[in-house]
């Protein structure tokens, strides 16, 4: 028996938009005719099923439906839009799904999904500006200090830098002019929390901004925010205004920024020359912003993660934040779970999990039952950890230990079929593209990288590759002024140290994944029933049309591709 | 005031000073590249990298401020290693050129364009101080180089080279008179054995850094195998002679007829002179390894007697073997001499001639016959004449030297009816006397370190044809110079390391758009004909046969220069620290930027592919109000200095361009006025 709605959800943030949800959208509201509220909210960060619509029930009772269209869509709408006449009520095509709670802990994206992102009053619904009304009215500044300090929150951009401490070393400057900034210029590829949270809960960090600014005594404060997310843009504007109009933001301005899309600009001193005019480029520090920022004021930066987890910890106490996690890494983490893995998308998990209950727990295991073979954090600062370090907890102290980074959030699960020379390959040609090209070591030391790493997938790859690799990256490391050219080289440090027998099979012309095209052949084995299945996947005629007999791959045809593989039902394809 | 502590010494300075003013204070050096006093640090080229204590990272001197109790190291070998990697990763992605390709291939480094531009400039005593810096026997070797350069030079891949070798002979000659200055005396003396093109050479410098030197040589005149191996049609003796006359001016004191081994021993020079140079050459012929070759005349011999004027009776039908310019030189001066049939017999084809193609051709002009791919079996006496049984040869597979490897043909066999037999298949050190006396003897002659010239025998150098084996005279006269810096070295108490070599990058290989941005504006023009003496007045005697160049040509020829290489060489952080770093040009070599020049300043030239990306300029020009001023845009490994908007170089910079240029390390933004450039520009 089904219950008549009283809310239709659907899922509207960037990656519902990218897989068709504005069509759902419609149907629904042609469905509803008004009889019901179809509101649009963020993403829940289920983005392996987008669209996803989000029936509530009189009870508050959420039934999930994902991969929606606008013709399922409409069956959603005929089963659980309430009318005065009995009528048949089927159940729709679009699959019902379960949420993804296991080991889930939702902080930051708790009004995700939920909330529509462009209305005030939503959000107070949710507990909305009750934090920031706490702070003005029962805390001084540096009782709000004291409760970040206290709460053991730490800057989620990915250096970690424990929050409280960097307001109070902003609160302590003797300036009548202070600046807060939020950095949303999430740049890593494949991570996009920052833009979920903007997109689907943008009071959330206006209110924390404010919070901040609060604390510190700042009078001005800046979303930087990258051009590339316009939704996000304009419901942080859209945000900025209905605060102003509620008269929550009191005498603080708040200004949207968009950045042109330079991955250095993440980078703090980076980001004030760019909030500046200048083009972004990083600066030695000291002095560093909280002493000297923008236009020479003390201004403190936070990211978009961290300054969502502020009004949370106002609201619920600083104890219950820091029982969230483990002794030196509170709270919880999002995630952008991505790779060879079944349930990919947004996660929010508390601090000190494994990397192999990530893996298996929420995202449900390797996809094709492949063997888990490595998990790359920290995008292309990270590094990879192999299966074996996959019980390592999730935390500030022990991430670091393996070579990779707690980063801003990135999570790419790989399997045997991935090269661990192509992935370090891939990470440096982003790092080495994005370079300002100020240092020495970053500009043309990660060049010299990637073409080693290249020539390596390319089965051109020299005796003293190695040597020279890790020559590179000691010094490119070492004697560069900012984290992009600090961290660059760590996805080829912790890959040469997890998976040095790959470079070396590399450089002997053999590349055990499977995947450099150079390196490898495709052979068709003695599985083979003659199904031409294959034959009718390659895309270049490598594979003759000959049913019923054993096929055969052309090497000099043969693009490596992998179409036939994949085709192959028998497990009859192989890489040699 | 903040304390710190730099290499162990303590200093005090005020806040917001950086590592690198405190270590001025102290008078300690860290090498920059990109800081620009006053103007806001960088921080970028990381040549300046020192070691804070308890940091994982390195940090640039110029911008790291100085903090309480910092402890500062500036020369550990890691930092040392960092500087001289920052430096190789720069070079790997330099797209020029320290010196000319022409200067870059002559074995004695002389500044080719350097002084071309005096000849072009009209100031032929600038020109030839400039040859006299790496040169000895200037006026000798421009007539019997073989011009290595002139191959290298940019304008054969426009139209055609510059008579370098030309231009070089007529500057020497019309300064004949020019004498260096010498250096107080060092109250040094230094022995000399041999008066060749090395040992003439080693002296000239000796002398001139204020040491006394004395040449002991076998033969009556000063002058080795230029005197004695190549004829006077090729250097005219009186050239020869006012050379080795300044050399004698400069305070040079001759033993001549005086035979190492026999008239004196090494161990008596040793006892005598503070220091050695033994630089004997290579005299022995080598045998023709044929039945009969006892027959056959020496070539070196047959040169020798015909330069003492007391040539060999030849007859009229003259062989030679061999395919050198010993070889050339013999059937050249056999013609002179009256023979009516010469031939040269070489058995390799025309390709594998080691001997320069110019003197082959005057030779056939001159009569000669060259015969290929033939080699001797038998000599045997007929009577008063001399018959030779020779062999057809075919090539085979590469040897050693790369050459083909003559193979003979069966059954090929004929033989030649001739009056006189000359073998001229090369020459050799005499190993035995070198063992004799004490030295070490290698491969080819005397083991000597490649770099200083040092035997192991303390004070005791050598270099030459006595070390390389038969070689060509500018290295010979190289070695001379090099032998000098060492030994003066050794005479002042200093390490002996020899000449620095300042690192040269090159670039190669050049593209299609490259090359025309080094062409544009540049003509066409076709180099200056050299005078040559008629074919009859050369078969009548030994007059020299090229006549130079006239003054009017020589200039015009000077200006076809387009003075490659850059106008920074002498001043380049770039290059004088990768040198003092021991950087390796090469060790990352990859992918670089192209060439390019921006030619639109009226005051300076702009080549983006020399920026080290410090941003120098930019700071500078927006320091100094520049409206639209320079501008870094890019990202990753094109990161460039350009001027904003696609605007040329002169509206970018229209007051600050000099600073900027005066503040470039690198030969990126230079004055039109610097180094020879002038001219043209």
């Amino acid at each position: 028996m089904t219950r008549g709605a009283v809310e239709i959800r659907v899922g509207l943030g960037s990656c519902g938009v990218a897989s068709g949800a504005n069509a759902v959208r419609s149907a629904l509201d042609e469905a509803a005719a008004g009889r019901i509220v179809v509101k649009a909210v963020g993403c829940n960060g289920m983005c392996y099923r987008e669209p996803i619509v989000e029936v509530i029930d009189a009870d508050g009772q959420s039934i999930l439906y994902g991969n929606v269209n606008a013709e399922t869509a409409r069956q959603i709408a005929q089963r659980h839009i309430p009318s005065k006449l009995p009528r048949f009520r089927p159940e729709p095509d679009a699959s019902r799904i379960q949420p993804d709670p296991h080991q889930q802990r939702r902080v930051v994206l708790e009004n995700c999904g939920k909330i529509d992102p462009l209305s005030i009053d939503d959000y107070l619904a949710h507990n909305g500006y009750r934090a920031l009304n706490l702070c003005r009215h029962e805390l001084s500044p540096q009782g709000v200090i004291d409760a970040i300090r206290l709460s053991g929150l730490r800057g989620r951009g990915g250096a970690g830098f424990p929050t409280g401490r960097k307001w109070a070393l902003g609160q302590a400057q003797a300036d009548d002019v202070k600046y807060v900034i939020c950095n949303g210029d999430e740049g890593d590829p494949g991570a996009f929390m920052d833009r979920a949270v903007l997109e689907s809960d943008p009071h959330r960090v206006v209110e924390g901004l404010a919070i901040a600014a609060y604390a510190i005594g700042a009078q001005h404060g800046f979303f930087y925010i990258r051009a590339e997310y316009p939704m996000a843009v304009r419901h942080i504007r859209k945000a900025i205004e209905q605060a102003e109009e509620r008269g929550y933001l009191g005498e603080l301005e708040l200004e949207v920024r968009e950045g042109a899309g330079a991955f250095v600009c993440g980078e703090e001193t980076a980001l004030i020359q760019s909030l500046e005019g200048e083009r972004g480029m990083p600066k030695l520090r000291p002095p560093y912003p909280v002493e000297r920022g923008y236009r020479g004021h003390p201004t403190i930066i936070n990211n978009v993660e961290t300054l969502a987890c502020v009004p949370w910890i106002i609201r619920n106490g600083a104890p219950a934040f820091a029982a969230c996690g483990t002794a030196t890494s509170a709270g919880t983490k999002v995630f952008a779970l991505a790779g060879k893995i079944h349930r990919g998308g947004l996660i929010e998990v508390p601090m000190g999990i494994t990397i192999r209950e990530v893996v298996e727990n929420i995202g449900g295991g390797i996809k094709g039952g492949r063997p888990f073979k490595a998990v790359q954090m920290g995008g292309p600062s990270g590094g990879c950890i192999p299966e074996w370090l996959a019980n390592t907890p999730i935390d500030y102290d022990a991430l670091p230990k393996t070579g990779a980074i707690m980063g801003s959030g990135g999570m790419v699960v790989l399997d045997d079929r991935d090269c661990m020379v192509d992935i370090a390959r891939f990470f440096l040609r982003f790092t080495q593209a994005e370079s300002c090209g100020k240092c020495t070591f970053c500009r043309i030391g990660t060049k010299r990288m990637l073409e080693i790493l290249t020539r390596l997938c390319e089965g051109k790859g020299k005796a003293d590759d190695i040597e020279k690799l890790e020559t590179l990256s000691d010094y490119v490391s070492r004697a560069s002024l900012c984290g992009l050219g600090q961290t660059a080289p760590n996805p080829v440090l912790t890959t040469l140290k997890y998976f040095r027998e790959e470079y070396i099979a590399h450089i002997e012309g053999r590349c055990p994944a499977g995947k450099c095209a150079a390196l490898i052949h495709y052979r068709i084995n003695d599985r083979c029933i003659g199904c031409t299945l294959c034959a009718q996947a390659c895309p270049t005629g490598a594979i003759g049309y000959r049913p019923y007999e054993k096929h055969a791959v052309d090497d000099q045809l043969c693009t490596r591709c992998d179409a036939c593989r994949q085709a192959c039902q028998d497990d009859a394809v192989e890489v040699v | 005031m903040i304390k710190l502590t730099i290499d162990g010494k303590h200093i005090s300075m005020p806040p917001g000073s950086t590592v690198l003013d405190a270590a001025k204070w102290l008078g300690i050096r860290i090498p920059t590249m990109c800081h620009v006093p006053g103007i806001e640090p960088a921080g970028s080229c990381y040549v300046c990298a020192v070691q804070v204590e308890g940091r994982r990272t390195l940090s640039p001197a110029c911008a790291q401020q100085v903090a309480e109790g910092m402890v500062v190291a500036i020369d550990t070998p890691d930092v040392r290693n960092a500087r001289k990697m920052a430096l190789e990763l720069l070079l790997s992605d330099h797209a020029g050129e320290c010196v000319a390709p022409c200067a870059a291939r002559c074995p004695a480094g002389l500044d080719i364009p350097g002084f071309v531009y005096g000849i072009a400039s009209g100031d032929n005593r600038r020109a030839v101080e400039v040859i006299a810096e790496k040169l000895a026997l200037p006026g000798s070797l421009g007539r019997v180089c073989p011009r290595l350069c002139e191959q290298q030079c940019r304008r054969c891949e426009m139209d055609e080279s510059l008579t370098i070798g030309a231009l070089h002979r007529f500057a020497t000659d019309a300064e004949q008179a020019y004498l260096p200055s010498r250096e107080p005396s060092s109250g040094k003396s230094v022995a000399i054995i041999g008066a060749g093109p090395a040992g003439l050479a080693a002296a000239y410098y000796l002398l001139r850094n204020g040491h006394d030197c004395t040449l002991f040589d076998a033969h009556p005149l000063p002058g080795g195998m230029l005197r004695y191996g190549i004829p006077a049609y090729r250097l005219p003796r009186e050239t020869l002679n006012a050379e080795i006359d300044i050399i004698r001016n400069l305070g040079a004191q001759f033993r001549m007829t005086s035979r190492w081994g026999v008239d004196f021993t090494l161990a008596d020079l040793r006892r005598e002179h503070a220091a050695v140079f033994v630089a004997i050459g290579a005299q022995r012929a080598q045998e023709l390894r044929c039945e009969g070759e006892e027959l056959a005349v020496a070539g070196v011999e047959f040169l020798e007697k015909v330069a003492e004027g007391n040539p060999p009776s030849l007859g009229n039908d003259v062989i030679v073997v061999g395919g050198g310019n010993t070889a050339i030189d013999c059937a050249r001066s056999a013609v002179r001499l009256g023979a009516r049939n010469v031939r040269v017999l070489y058995r390799r084809s025309r390709h594998e001639m080691p001997c320069l193609m110019e003197e082959v051709e005057a030779a056939e002009v001159e009569g000669v016959q060259i015969d290929l791919l033939t080699a001797p079996v038998r000599i045997e006496q007929n009577g008063d004449r001399v018959s030779m049984r020779c062999q057809r040869m075919g090539l085979g597979e590469p040897d050693g030297s790369g050459r083909r490897r003559p193979v003979a043909i069966e059954g090929s066999d004929f033989v030649i009816d001739c009056s006189t037999v000359i073998a001229a298949v090369g020459q050799s050190v005499d190993r035995t006397l070198v063992e004799r006396e004490g030295l070490k003897a290698s491969a080819w002659g005397i083991s000597a370190e490649d770099r200083t010239l040092a035997t192991y025998l303390p004070g005791v150098f050598a270099g030459g044809d006595a070390v390389l084996g038969a070689d060509l005279a500018v290295r010979a006269v190289t070695a001379g110079r090099m032998a000098a810096v060492s030994i003066h070295q050794y005479l002042s108490g200093e390490a002996v390391t020899g000449e620095t070599a300042q690192i040269n990058i090159t670039m190669q290989p050049i593209d299609e758009a490259e090359r025309a941005a080094m062409f544009r504006e540049i003509e066409k023009a076709s180099r200056a004909p050299m005078g040559h003496l008629s074919v009859e007045q050369r078969r009548a005697g030994f007059d020299e046969v090229d006549r130079g160049l006239s003054t009017q040509d020589a200039r015009r020829e000077a200006l076809r220069c387009l003075s490659c290489g850059c106008k920074k060489a002498d001043c380049c952080l770039v290059r004088s620290l990768a040198t003092e770093y021991h950087a390796d040009v090469y060790r990352f070599a990859g992918a670089r930027r192209r060439f390019s020049r921006d030619v639109s300043h009226a005051e300076i030239l702009y080549e983006p592919g020399k920026c080290i990306n410090c941003g120098a300029c930019v700071r500078i020009a927006a320091a100094e109000g520049e409206t639209v001023g320079l501008a870094i845009t890019g990202r990753g490994f094109d990161v460039a200095v350009t001027v904003p908007f696609g605007q040329p170089l002169s509206a970018g910079l229209t007051k600050s361009a000099q600073r900027c240029a005066e503040a470039c390390p690198s030969g990126a933004l230079v004055l039109r006025s610097a180094g020879h450039c002038g001219l043209r520009a």
